[in-house]
């Protein structure tokens, strides 16, 4: 046996006392604190964007049509199921609640107005997620330590929205101020306005759970009418500058990005051309003298029909996401429904039409000549009450997509067309959930899918009964 | 001999929260050299080795406190807002174990040597920053993500068959297998996106599954594992499938030196067999009609890119939803069709995942000593070699690109996209010495 050499080769013990300051990891590139009016702000600019940006509305309200890419319109929903959701929740709530948390904390002036203003956008941003997608992570949502929120259902999320709303309609009180001017930029600090725009949304919100909730409906829709926008320069919407990266969406997209991805669709323009729509000119430019629109759900080519008005392709157009023409209509369809919240439907409808006309530039006349034709007037157009407002709504909501969408869900008119390969009843009446909730929170996911019917695009949402 | 190496180390970094910014870490080793011991006339050289090992570890900074983004204004009202990622202030320091044995040998007279290992690595508290679902307000999100194990085997194999003063032929195989697993990871997550990619795809850490599954659009399969083919005759889909494991099943080299008298050829053959890619190059590339097999004939001798009425199209092997054998060609005569880069209803990314196994001629080196005779007083040595890397890639199952050029970094592998060709270098060079 040998004998074994046992060697320590190396020990060390090194203790060392130190002690190192928070300081040094504190990015100090980025604000630690900002003033809530900046949250409040971006949130909002987001909002609207994308309201206003996402051009799929414009597709799935048949207004457009695609040329070399027919996708979206084919109803593949790839880039827009996912964007909804995180624009919605990390762009556009996240701010809000963290605007809330600021304006809370540091106890700041006319704190009532401002956190009404903010509840008021959640609120709008909620339904939009709702009516999107259903049931969604509502009471367990934004908060960063729980990975896993669960979803709530779309009805009671609705319920608690429309009395938020209603609470925050109450709280404004128009006597002070709200955000300052520079920091508000839709109403420029205009309390009243917000008042109005907060009124219309409950309107619009309680007409979307006529059919599942008439007395609820009928006291919100009483309530927000009181209040709602009566003409074109009270609309809703966000003041678009005429330098990037701060214009229109629709200009970013159709002009400053050098392509031709959409024309006018023939569901729009085939209903338009035989009522004279004195609209057509403001929507849509003309080809070979007549308005044509490309085959809706294929691939049209760029140069062969009407394009996309060069209204619409503004720098600065203002991005309306409530007009004073919903408004009318929504009042409309509340009397034809039965709530009486004054006025008969043809008065608010013919209104409408006015109110539509006008706001896309053309004039009083433009509207009471439109109105002279038989097919048009409430008392004379074809159809019940339904097809009638929803026909119409659905024209003039030319500028609010994701409305005309919602007016077919609702009121199933007017007819659409079913892309080639599909039928009528393929066409989506919501959009999927994004691919990655199933991967990041799929148990929360797997059973709100199986609750409202499957994560299926032909899925109805609670409020779309009849 | 028997040896013994202790270390002990104790860091404090700034990089963690001020409450949990310190830790403490060591590693144990010992050899034991044991040809002596045993005394057998063919082993000249024998080595047991075993180690265990604790390494902590931190974060990049400024990940520890939140802070706001700066937006450019618009028109007069200045913007700010939460950024994409959550810092946290609850992390505490990743700790990897390892504990390692080996062994090491040469025998019959040197001509043959072994070396052996195995280890067992677990990294707990593994700081990343993760995707969360963007309803918790954040798209990532810092944190001490569970535990990941990684388990191998690597051997190494030298032989020299001949070895003469003339000529010589030595030997080199290397060969190892890594298996990871995600054990666990936090709260109830059940799966971690590491990257998401166009196409639909992400690579993923699931809970269960080794570490970097390609996720994305599968195909939907019977109960016999049929491919379910859809009315047009287009593969049907099914989201948020586990289409492939970019972890291959195994590594090898072969490197062969043969060297007679002052002439010395030298080359290396290496393999990876398995681990999964999906190309987006193959997405785009069969979805525009670039590739070859959107072209040709069909099976029954037609151009595929003929209307369906005439004949054309493909017919993708599988069943319909019913059970009956697809008879049903999908058109293969616009970019809709077959070779379609696909959506939630049809033409699965797994279409285009791949098979990433290769055998290559990584390197190639012939090189000459000049005789002492030509050299002179003044120079001690000279030699002249050409070398050669990437020269040949003799086998592979990837279309168009080379398996090994995806995006890969750091956690994200298994992704080709824009997949540039591989360099080819040759390189010649004169070495002397004085």
């Amino acid at each position: 046996m040998k004998k074994y050499i046992f060697t320590l080769l190396s020990f060390m013990l090194v203790l060392a006392s130190c002690e190192v300051d928070s300081d040094l990891n504190i990015d100090q590139k980025n604000p630690s604190s900002v003033p809530s009016s900046g949250l409040f702000a971006n949130g909002t600019r987001n909002f609207f964007d994308r309201i206003n940006g996402w051009h799929e509305n414009r597709l799935y309200a048949q207004y457009w049509a695609q040329t070399t890419y027919p996708e979206a319109s084919q109803y593949v929903m790839t880039g827009l199921r996912n964007n909804v959701w995180a624009t919605i929740y990390s762009n556009v709530l996240q701010d809000f609640k963290g605007a809330k948390e600021l304006i809370i904390a540091n106890n700041e002036e006319n704190a009532t107005n401002k956190l009404a203003i903010i509840d008021m956008m959640e609120v709008f941003a909620y339904s939009t997620l709702v009516d999107n997608y259903g049931d969604i992570p509502y009471t367990e949502a934004l908060d960063s330590d729980n990975a896993n929120p669960k979803y709530d259902d779309a009805a009671t999320i609705y319920s608690d929205l429309m009395s938020r709303l209603s609470a925050d309609i109450d709280n404004l009180d128009v006597t002070k101020a709200g955000f300052g001017a520079g920091q508000d930029p839709v109403y420029g600090g205009d309390v009243v306005m917000w008042k109005k725009a907060a009124s219309s949304l409950l309107l619009r919100l309680a007409l979307r759970v006529a059919d599942v909730d008439a007395s609820k409906a009928s006291a919100m829709a009483i309530k927000g009418a009181a209040g709602a926008i009566t003409v074109n320069d009270e609309n809703f919407g966000i003041n678009y500058l005429d330098a990037s990266p701060n214009t229109n969406p629709i200009y970013a997209d159709l002009v400053l990005s050098g392509r031709n991805d959409y024309v006018a669709a023939n569901t729009l323009v085939d209903i338009m051309n035989p009522l004279n729509d004195p609209r057509m000119g403001h929507y849509f430019e003309k080809k070979d003298g007549v308005y044509t629109g490309g085959e809706y759900g294929t691939a049209n080519a760029a140069s062969g029909f009407s394009a996309i008005s060069d209204q619409l392709k503004t720098a600065d157009l203002k991005g309306t996401v409530i007009s004073a023409s919903e408004v009318a209509f929504l009042k409309a369809e509340a009397v034809a429904r039965g709530i009486n919240l004054g006025g008969t439907v043809s008065v608010h409808y013919d209104n409408a039409i006015t109110l539509s006309i006008t706001e896309w530039g053309g004039s009083e006349a433009d509207a009471s000549n439109y109105l002279t034709q038989s097919s048009i007037p409430y008392a004379t157009a074809n159809g019940d009450w339904k097809e009638k407002i929803a026909t119409q709504k659905w024209i003039a909501m030319y500028g609010i997509p994701f409305e005309g969408w919602t007016a077919w869900r609702l009121l199933d008119k007017p007819t659409l067309n079913a892309p080639e390969g599909m039928s009528y009843s393929d066409i989506p009446t919501r959009i999927l959930y994004p691919t990655t909730e199933a991967q990041l929170n799929g148990t929360a996911y797997n059973s709100a899918a199986s609750k409202i019917g499957g994560d299926e695009k032909t899925t109805k949402l609670f409020w779309d009964k009849n | 001999m028997l040896y013994l190496d202790l270390t002990d180390r104790y860091d404090i970094s700034s990089a963690l929260p001020i409450d949990n910014n310190k830790y403490n870490y060591y590693a144990v080793s010992s050899s034991l050299i044991f040809d002596n011991l045993v005394n057998l006339p063919w082993l000249n050289f024998g080595k047991l080795r075993a180690g265990y090992a604790e390494v902590g570890n931190d974060l990049p900074a400024n990940n520890v406190y939140d802070t706001f983004a700066v937006i450019d204004n618009f028109g007069s009202s200045s913007l700010f807002s939460y950024p994409g990622t959550k810092a946290n202030s609850n992390l505490v320091p990743e700790r990897t174990k390892e504990i390692e044995v080996g062994l090491e040998t040469k025998m019959f007279n040197n001509k043959l040597s072994l070396d052996f290992s195995w280890y067992k690595k677990n990294t707990e508290n593994q700081l990343m920053a993760v995707s969360t679902t963007t309803a918790t307000g954040f798209s990532r999100k810092w944190v001490n993500a569970g535990e990941i194990q990684n388990k191998g085997v690597e051997v190494g194999l030298n032989y020299s068959p001949i070895r003469t003063k003339d000529f010589s032929w030595d030997i080199n195989v290397n060969w190892s297998r890594n298996r990871n697993l995600v054990v666990s990871l936090y709260g109830e997550t059940e799966n971690i996106v590491l990257a998401s990619y166009q196409g639909s795809i992400t690579i993923n850490a699931t809970k269960g599954q080794p570490y970097g599954v390609i996720r994305g659009f599968g195909f939907k399969y019977d109960n016999n594992g049929n491919k379910i083919v859809d009315a047009n005759g287009y593969y049907k889909s099914v989201s948020d499938q586990i289409i492939g494991d970019t972890n291959p099943e195994w590594n090898g080299g072969i490197t062969n030196s043969i060297k007679y008298k002052n002439l010395k050829l030298n080359f290396l053959v290496d393999v990876q067999k398995g681990g999964d890619v999906y190309s987006l190059d193959m997405h785009y590339g069969q979805g525009t009609g670039l590739t070859s097999n959107t072209g040709g004939l069909n099976e029954l001798g037609n151009p595929i890119r003929n209307s369906l009425a005439d004949g054309g199209g493909v017919l993708n092997v599988g069943v319909t939803e019913d059970g009956a054998v697809n008879t049903t060609r999908a058109r293969g005569d616009y970019y809709g069709g077959a070779f379609y880069w696909g959506n939630s209803s049809r033409n699965p990314s797994a279409m285009t995942v791949y098979d990433a196994s290769y055998v290559k001629l990584r390197e190639l080196a012939l090189a000459y000593n000049m005789p002492k005779t030509l050299l002179g007083d003044k120079v001690s040595s000279a030699s002249l070699s050409l070398v050669g890397r990437n020269l040949w890639i003799i086998s592979k199952n990837v279309p168009y690109a080379d398996p090994e050029s995806g995006l890969g970094a750091g956690n994200a592998q298994g992704y080709l996209s824009g997949s540039y060709p591989t360099y080819r270098t040759v390189g010649l060079s004169l070495n002397i010495e004085f």
